[in-house]
């Protein structure tokens, strides 16, 4: 049946080859791992170019669906900023409140309470110590205040007091403001202040009786007294009741 | 010339697609073998070489024992090729008979595939029966 030498000849080798293969199973897995090697080997340029090519589609489709959500976005940006735009409007009126509450929101000056230990009836010198000192903030020229009414100022301090100089003693001396006019005063060690001089103008202002003087603070402006006449000599006459036991210092001021 | 070339493209392209185009593969690759063996009385070697490598490459894809298709099968293909080739038949029913049989060898090869595919995954073998059928008759034309 079989008419040809050779086809004869090479199934009798495959023959031979078959049943090495199943006498040595080894023989057979290393074959079809060795097919397999040339397989992968000869795939690769192949399965290179077959991912470059699906890289490249996928970047077409995906580049494609890209600009139609570019152009979706831009419509609803569009959109948005017109609706930004009403609202602003809308809300303007209430842009100063936002700058009251949020931005330009006053600062408090920053005091620390005070006690008297030393002369409280200020009858020797009219100065007087407090239980504060440098380690808690105090400087030379802080202002001792009840209140709004300046009591003193810091003369000279340690770390744990200061002594303080009374807006009545005759050590004490300050620049006031009446009226928008600044002026010299000092103390007289009386319930009053005097007059130096007006600090900037040469023209004297005629001062009226009750009108407040301040003395200008960088948070808030504190009260020396009000004005009065002496035998027609205008002084500063300061609060007669002083409530001694509820003393700050103002650090920051 | 053609056949290897298949051949060849059967190898490099099997796992890399589904599953469905990995059995119409071998299915191409059991069809190239029989085609081979069955299309002469007389076989020649290049053939039965193709039938060879063709039937290799199912083994090595299946995990079948290497070249039992060449020990087993050869004798009874001789047998049916003499039958075949004895009468004269046409060429269309040779085809047809190569594409059944086939068909009957992938169903002993993969029984559950014919569970799986549906009606219209057919019309993809039938393609195979189409070059069955042109590459007989073109070989028929070169040998008168």
């Amino acid at each position: 049946m079989i008419n040809n030498k050779k086809v004869f000849l090479i199934y009798i080798v495959f023959f031979f080859v078959f049943l090495t293969f199943l006498l040595f199973p080894k023989y057979e897995n290393n074959t079809k791992l060795y097919s397999f090697f040339i397989k992968e080997k000869l795939e690769k340029p192949f399965s290179f170019i077959g991912s470059k090519i699906t890289k490249f589609i996928f970047l077409l489709e995906s580049n494609k669906e890209h600009l139609n959500k570019i152009t979706q976005l831009e419509k609803e940006n569009k959109y948005l900023i017109n609706i930004n735009n009403y609202l602003k409007t809308i809300t303007s009126k209430y842009t100063d409140q936002y700058y009251i509450f949020h931005e330009n929101y006053p600062t408090a000056p920053i005091s620390i309470g005070a006690s008297i230990i030393g002369d409280k009836n200020l009858l020797l010198n009219k100065s007087f110590v407090i239980n504060k000192g440098s380690l808690n903030g105090v400087n030379i020229g802080n202002y001792v205040i009840d209140g709004v009414n300046v009591i003193g100022r810091i003369k000279s301090i340690t770390n744990y007091n200061a002594e303080v100089v009374s807006v009545t003693s005759s050590d004490y001396g300050d620049e006031v403001i009446i009226d928008n006019e600044l002026f010299i005063v000092t103390g007289t060690n009386n319930n009053y202040l005097s007059f130096l001089r007006q600090k900037n103008d040469i023209e004297e202002i005629s001062l009226k009786k009750n009108l407040k003087v301040f003395i200008k603070n960088d948070f808030v402006d504190l009260t020396l007294g009000k004005i009065d006449f002496i035998n027609q000599q205008a002084v500063i006459v300061v609060p007669q009741i002083i409530n001694l036991d509820n003393l700050r210092v103002l650090i920051n001021g | 010339m053609v056949r290897i070339f298949l051949i060849i493209l059967c190898f490099l392209s099997y796992g890399n697609f589904n599953y469905a185009i990995d059995i119409f593969l071998i299915f191409s690759l059991i069809n190239l073998a029989f085609y081979s063996f069955l299309k002469e009385k007389k076989i020649k070697l290049s053939d039965f070489l193709i039938f060879i490598s063709s039937s290799y490459l199912i083994e090595i894809f299946l995990g079948l024992p290497l070249f039992i298709s060449v020990v087993a099968l050869s004798i009874p293909l001789l047998l049916l090729s003499n039958i075949i080739n004895n009468f004269f038949v046409h060429f269309s029913i040779i085809s047809i008979f190569i594409f059944i049989l086939s068909l009957i060898t992938l169903y002993f090869l993969y029984p559950e595939i014919f569970i799986i595919m549906k009606f219209k995954d057919y019309f993809l073998y039938f393609l195979v029966l189409i070059f069955l059928g042109i590459s007989l008759r073109l070989d028929g034309k070169e040998q008168n």
